[in-house]
């Protein structure tokens, strides 16, 4: 076990596991309200009267669409949980000013 | 930084540096593997299997149909993902609480590309010591050709898993003869290059890290277990103190346990931990670590299971119960379920209605009498053709129109038909739900209900 030699690479690596940890379980929430979503509501017959428009026309394009719209929502939301969760915390304990609390 | 926190941190950093797990054989690396075969053997041949002169397993998205051996889901069959979902995990909590995370070590998908993965990379760049010799060496011709070599089996083949993904959503023989003529569609590039992708960084570089850090089920399978749970544990009574010593040393004439302090379950281990320091949320459960010990205990002449699967009641001196109310519990309620789904699978209408209302006209009046017009569709969700009668209900006195008197759909047909309603103008008023039903050659019966529309009598 090797201790903290280098700050900067321990924060790289909390950021690659922060993307991980915000776009994983997004992406699990996205397949879910992608999988019920489509089974309620058939994508070409989402626009008024039944008429989507045009870049809606094709259901494998409306079900990607869907599918990463929900993800982006996810992940917006994970991200603020990630953001409000850790670093008050940290920034509180350590005293360290504000403008530097994401970093860690 | 509170100390608390420090060590997170130490924590955290240390178990970034990349894990060479050793090669380990022995009776669990065998169920392992035989499991993965099994697997992955089921995953890449089940779209190439054909049933009923379609693909035995289709999930047709563009048609919304789920063809799965002559059974065809719509989506009005929801309900049924939704229940096998239930089950499915119901399953993983009964296993859980019976032999804990055999789903980690042997099934999971992260476990089992994982483990192809290393393999290609094993037969590429040699053992663990030589991968780390190779990784921390200069970039020699040897290190680039190898390293290559390692790239092009990986990526050949999390593109061709990517391929057998889109196969279950595409007919599998019709993508691979657009591939072959170079006209594959745009959503099918895509989605095979992104699970493509995902299977290479996944199995290739995230590994264990996808477990330590992104899996939910190992933050909370921890509550499906109790002190009967099956668990991979070092037996320290036995193995303490530890230390090393010559050959068929009996281990008490030295004033020692029987770990002789090889390290081989820590080298073993693909989460990088060491078993010794007792259970652990990283523990994936895989048994590399009891293979890796058992093989030192024949060597020593000591008895095997120094590491081995044992429950926190066993090593404490007591009696493992497998019956407990948990596992009960678990038990009755997935027997419960799977009973059900199978019933109402076997049982399931087979024709399906959607009915639609005519948009242009609420009613008509049609000399005496009240018309209201539909337009449904048909569809036969049945492996073998079927004759469709219609007919409605619930409302005295009124009369079915149809283009044709009977609908003859084939296997998997959607038929759209126009109906029309007469009621007597004297017997309605107002709004009433009908029930129309269409009633196959087996008498069974499919009811769709709807609304009838009729001025309001003054």
């Amino acid at each position: 076990m090797s201790a903290i030699t280098d700050l900067s690479a321990y924060r790289r690596a909390r950021r690659g596991q922060a993307v991980g940890v915000v776009l994983w379980p997004a992406f699990l929430a996205a397949a879910a309200a992608t999988m019920v979503f489509f089974a309620i509501f058939d994508p070409t017959k989402l626009g008024e009267d039944d008429s989507p428009p045009a870049w809606l026309a094709d259901r494998m394009t409306g079900y990607a669409i869907g599918f990463f719209f929900f993800w982006i929502v996810a992940a917006v939301s994970s991200s603020l949980t990630a953001c409000l969760l850790a670093p008050r915390v940290a920034a509180h304990r350590s005293g360290r000013p504000r403008g530097r609390r994401s970093s860690v | 930084m509170s100390a608390a926190e420090k060590d997170a941190v130490v924590g955290l950093y240390a178990a970034h540096q990349k894990v060479y797990p050793r090669e380990v054989r022995g009776r669990f690396s065998r169920w392992r593997i035989a499991s993965v075969i099994v697997l992955l053997g089921v995953f890449y041949l089940l779209p190439w299997i054909r049933f009923d002169g379609r693909q035995a397993v289709l999930f047709d998205l563009p048609a919304r149909q789920f063809h799965i051996f002559g059974l065809t889901f719509l989506p009005q069959d929801f309900f049924f993902l939704t229940w096998l979902l239930v089950i499915a995990a119901l399953s993983l909590f009964f296993f859980t609480a019976l032999a804990g995370r055999l789903w980690c070590g042997y099934a999971c998908p992260q476990t089992v590309w994982t483990e192809i993965f290393v393999w290609m990379e094993r037969l590429v760049e040699g053992g663990h010591r030589q991968r780390m010799k190779l990784d921390e060496g200069p970039w020699t011709a040897n290190k680039i050709l190898r390293k290559s070599a390692k790239q092009l089996l990986w990526v050949s083949f999390a593109l061709y898993t990517g391929f057998t993904f889109v196969g279950y959503f595409t007919p599998i023989e019709v993508l691979f003869a657009k591939i072959r003529s170079a006209s594959l569609g745009g959503w099918e590039t895509f989605w095979m290059l992104f699970y493509g992708f995902a299977t290479y960084g996944n199995a290739g570089y995230m590994r264990e890290q996808v477990c330590k850090y992104m899996c939910p089920y190992a933050r909370f399978q921890g509550a499906m277990f109790d002190a009967d749970t099956l668990i991979i544990s070092y037996d320290a009574a036995r193995g303490e103190p530890r230390g090393s010593r010559s050959r068929n040393t009996p281990a008490a004439s030295r004033g020692l346990g029987d770990c002789i302090d090889c390290t081989l379950c820590v080298q073993a281990c693909p989460t990088g931990i060491d078993i010794r320091n007792g259970l652990q949320l990283e523990c994936i459960a895989c048994a590399a670590c009891i293979d890796a010990c058992d093989g030192v205990m024949d060597r020593m002449g000591y008895p095997r299971g120094l590491i081995r699967y044992t429950t926190q009641t066993a090593l404490e001196g007591g009696k493992t119960r497998i019956l407990r109310t948990r596992v009960l519990v678990y038990g009755a309620l997935l027997l419960a379920l799977l009973i059900g789904f199978a019933v109402s699978i076997a049982n399931r209408p087979l024709i399906e209605i959607d009915v639609l209302r005519d948009r242009n006209a609420l009613f008509r009046e049609v000399g005496a009498d009240i018309e209201n017009v539909y337009t449904l569709r048909l569809i036969n969700k049945d492996a073998q053709a079927q004759t469709v009668h219609l007919a409605v209900r619930d409302l005295p006195g009124a009369i079915l129109e149809s283009e044709r008197p009977a609908w003859s759909l084939d296997a998997g047909e959607v038929a759209s038909a126009t109906i029309r309603i007469r009621v007597p103008a004297s017997a309605v008023s107002g709004g009433h739900d009908i029930a129309i039903v269409a009633r196959t050659g087996d008498g069974s019966e499919t009811v769709a209900r709807t609304r009838f529309l009729a001025p309001v009598a003054p």
